[in-house]
């Protein structure tokens, strides 16, 4: 059995980049939109408070159908795959890339410049942050430009915070509050940010953003429609052309086949998957996969690692006051033109780590009774702070996502197969990078007159992207800047694909404002909604 | 206390997975079964209480160790084996929770209070407090105790309510001697203050 189902625009995927694609061309278009998700419909905010105690009190995920059986692939950050994707239990911080990141080639001469500039997409940032709510304090303006306000009031930095932030400015280091898609005044339906501390995983009043509030709102419209467990299988070209004809997917529920006829079709799977669709549609005239004219799709995947350490301090601290929020600096962001290429968005949360009840003491011996709250209060005393950079990883070429010819997925399709690399250059760099990134925490440490306690570097790469490149040359990426695929019109990449680069600073709002910057360019062959 | 970002919370869970009875997830339709609660048996309450008061610090006042027993008590029966685990950041693996071992806890309250009867020839709650310390470290020996075991999967009955307590806000507020009250919800523009300190109750507990 068949099922045909027609729109204007089919958006693949139902995570943040698609959440922000469907909403704005929705209020500003005459458009039919479905929205096709593989995965399953999440719990709805009633049950948010519960599933936030069974989380605190037993460590239970408040996300339990957030991915597909079968769908696991080695290295992988998330297995989210379900109505509002990874964002449904994202932490919600929202910087801005810096203006570096999108030419780091010709300024430090390494990696490779974006075809745009942090100019271009200034002004979907803004969009993506009126969006969602964001909440932020501007830096200086040198190191954190930006061409209008904050949409609300920067998250006031804790009792705690303000401490820290005079330890840093002592050691002359500028720092300010995390931008974070958390309200700071009540908004519609949602609440303002009351601390619950539980931003990760789940809020639950609704004062972090997450895509399912934009899809509640949307599926009350009659040119709207999301449809939940259909995996999208394949694209289809026109037999004579380049255009998409139709996306063919599986009902996981029923087995049916449905396909997807539209004009425009939008891909917003990710840097894994979207990569992965383009590849598993190949054949006949695109043996290689569709968009894949430049033999880049896969290729580039990108992202950062993190050096993390936690500092003692001669200072009090009340953990827990608002223990997601952290200062952050974009003074590292800015590689000095003479020395080695080195760049990291440095961080400073509270944290209690070394502070935490214990039941046997330094030599050993069992403590019970009153003796655990005595030393308890003893070791907080001093106070910790957790400190981390990210740096960026220049992605080689052949950090990739390719098919698995071994594996298949329950529906017979290859699975992918992901493999990060470094550019050899970063290659390079890398243990050097991570001794000035230890060096930076020392000096800190010795400007409070205290010292690091210990640090890790977390070899995974995190926010990933890449995978459909952006470009203005068909033979060196896979889409143009607006995230249409150089080989097919009517085929858009939205998000963390198309970057170029994932800079040292978490990319979901830069995904967002790609994916808007996107959304322009699909509505412009839609008529504009009176 | 748990540090609450999320990477640091998602390296916490990963590297304690196989210590606090996480298992892989070997059936992805596993079924969800509620433990029964051997810490509910009526003859456990007792002795739950006063094995409360002998390990928690005195300064909580004994309504409010009674309390924290009894919660202790509710807490371990609501626990469900085969509850999915949130799937650690960075990584394709999933988990469930393994069982709770609260029948093994209430043996060993019962087991306390044989001792008790053997050696003292009464109750274990009708022994002073140093009576019951004694058993109770003696209950502890061979146990390799370092920082703070995770309740879900404390070796021994003490080891777990102090750990229930320990991980608690109200804990973390008795610690600091102020009205931190993490995991609440609380006006955000009332982060920039320094914590009230804990209102003391007559007699001098807070």
């Amino acid at each position: 059995m068949r099922r045909v189902i027609e729109s204007d625009v089919c958006v693949i995927g139902s995570g943040i980049t698609a959440a922000m694609v469907a909403e704005k061309l929705s209020e500003e278009r005459r458009v039919r939109i479905v929205v096709v998700e593989a995965g399953a419909e999440q719990p709805p905010p009633s049950r948010f408070f519960d599933l936030r105690r069974r989380f605190l009190d037993y460590g239970e995920s408040p996300w339990p159908r957030d991915h597909i059986d079968g769908l696991s692939v080695e290295g992988m950050q998330s297995r989210s795959m379900c109505v509002g994707g990874l964002a449904m239990h994202w932490g919600g911080v929202t910087p801005r890339f810096s203006p570096e990141d999108f030419k780091t080639k010709s300024m430090c001469g390494v990696g490779a410049d974006w075809p745009i500039s942090y100019d271009d997409l200034d002004a979907h940032y803004q969009e993506a942050e009126e969006r969602m709510g964001i909440a932020g304090e501007q830096g200086p303006a040198d190191l954190d430009p930006r061409g209008k306000p904050f949409p609300l009031p920067m998250i006031p930095l804790s009792y705690n915070l303000a401490k820290l932030k005079a330890w840093t400015d002592g050691a002359g280091i500028p720092m300010w509050s995390q931008p974070s898609a958390k309200l700071t005044k009540a908004r519609g339906q949602r609440s303002a940010c009351c601390r619950n501390d539980t931003c990760f995983p789940i809020c639950p009043v609704g004062a972090k953003y997450s895509p399912d509030m934009t899809w509640r709102s949307l599926r009350g419209q009659s040119d709207f429609a999301l449809h939940p467990m259909t995996l999208v299988r394949r694209l289809r070209p026109v037999a004579n052309g380049s255009r998409i004809e139709s996306a063919e997917a599986v009902n996981r529920d029923t087995g049916e086949t449905v396909e997807y006829r539209a004009g425009t079709f939008v891909v917003a799977c990710g840097y894994l998957w979207s990569a992965h669709l383009l590849l598993v549609s190949g054949g006949g005239r695109f043996p290689n996969g569709l968009a894949n004219r430049s033999g880049l799709v896969g290729k580039y995947i990108c992202g950062h690692r993190n050096v993390q350490a936690f500092v003692e301090l001669p200072m009090s601290l009340f953990p827990g006051i608002n223990a997601q929020h952290s200062l952050v600096t974009k003074h590292f962001m800015r590689a000095p033109r003479a020395d080695r290429y080195v760049r990291n968005d440095l961080r400073v949360w509270e944290s209690s780590v070394g502070r935490e009840a214990r039941l046997a003491a330094d030599d050993g011996s069992l403590l019970l009774g009153d003796a655990v709250l005595r030393d308890w209060r003893e070791r907080t005393a001093r106070a910790t702070a957790r400190v981390r950079a990210y740096y960026d990883v220049i992605p080689d070429r052949e950090s990739a996502v390719t098919l698995d010819p071994a594996r298949r997925n329950p529906w017979g399709d290859p699975m992918p197969v992901l493999a990060l690399r470094d550019d050899p250059v970063s290659k390079d760099l890398r243990g050097y990078t991570e001794e000035h990134l230890r060096s930076i925490f020392s000096g800190l440490a010795r400007a409070g007159g205290g010292r690091v306690m210990r640090s890790n570097v977390d070899s995974f790469q995190d926010h990933p992207g890449g995978g459909c490149r952006m470009g203005d040359d068909p033979s060196a990426s896979v889409v143009d800047t607006h995230g249409r695929t150089h080989d097919h019109e009517n085929l858009f990449v939205i998000g963390a694909p198309t970057m170029v680069s994932a800079s040292c600073a978490n990319g979901t709002l830069t995904m967002c404002a790609l994916a808007l910057r996107s959304a322009a360019e699909v509505g412009k062959a839609l008529p504009v909604k009176r | 206390m748990r540090s609450l970002s999320r990477r640091s919370f998602v390296g916490w869970l990963s590297a304690i997975a196989g210590a606090i009875g996480l298992r892989p997830r070997v059936a992805e339709s596993a079924t969800r079964t509620t433990v029964p609660g051997a810490l509910q048996d009526a003859r456990n309450a007792a002795l739950l209480a006063a094995l409360a008061q002998t390990v928690l610090p005195t300064e909580l006042g004994s309504d409010v160790t009674a309390r924290i027993a009894r919660d202790f008590s509710r807490w371990s029966a609501g626990h469900r084996e085969g509850a999915e685990v949130l799937h650690p950041y960075g990584s394709a693996e999933l988990s469930v929770r393994g069982p709770i071992p609260s029948t093994e806890w209430g043996r060993q309250l019962l087991a306390l209070d044989a001792e008790s009867t053997r050696r003292f020839g009464r109750r274990f709650s009708a022994l002073d407090l140093a009576k019951r310390d004694e058993l109770v470290r003696a209950s502890l020996q061979g146990l390799k105790i370092t920082g703070m075991p995770a309740a879900l999967s404390a070796p021994h009955v003490a080891l777990a309510l102090l750990a229930r307590f320990y991980e608690s806000p109200e804990a973390t507020d008795l610690c600091y001697r102020a009205r931190i009250a993490r995991e609440q919800c609380r006006p955000l523009a009332n982060a920039s203050r320094q914590p009230l300190p804990l209102a003391t109750r007559p007699g001098g507990q807070s």
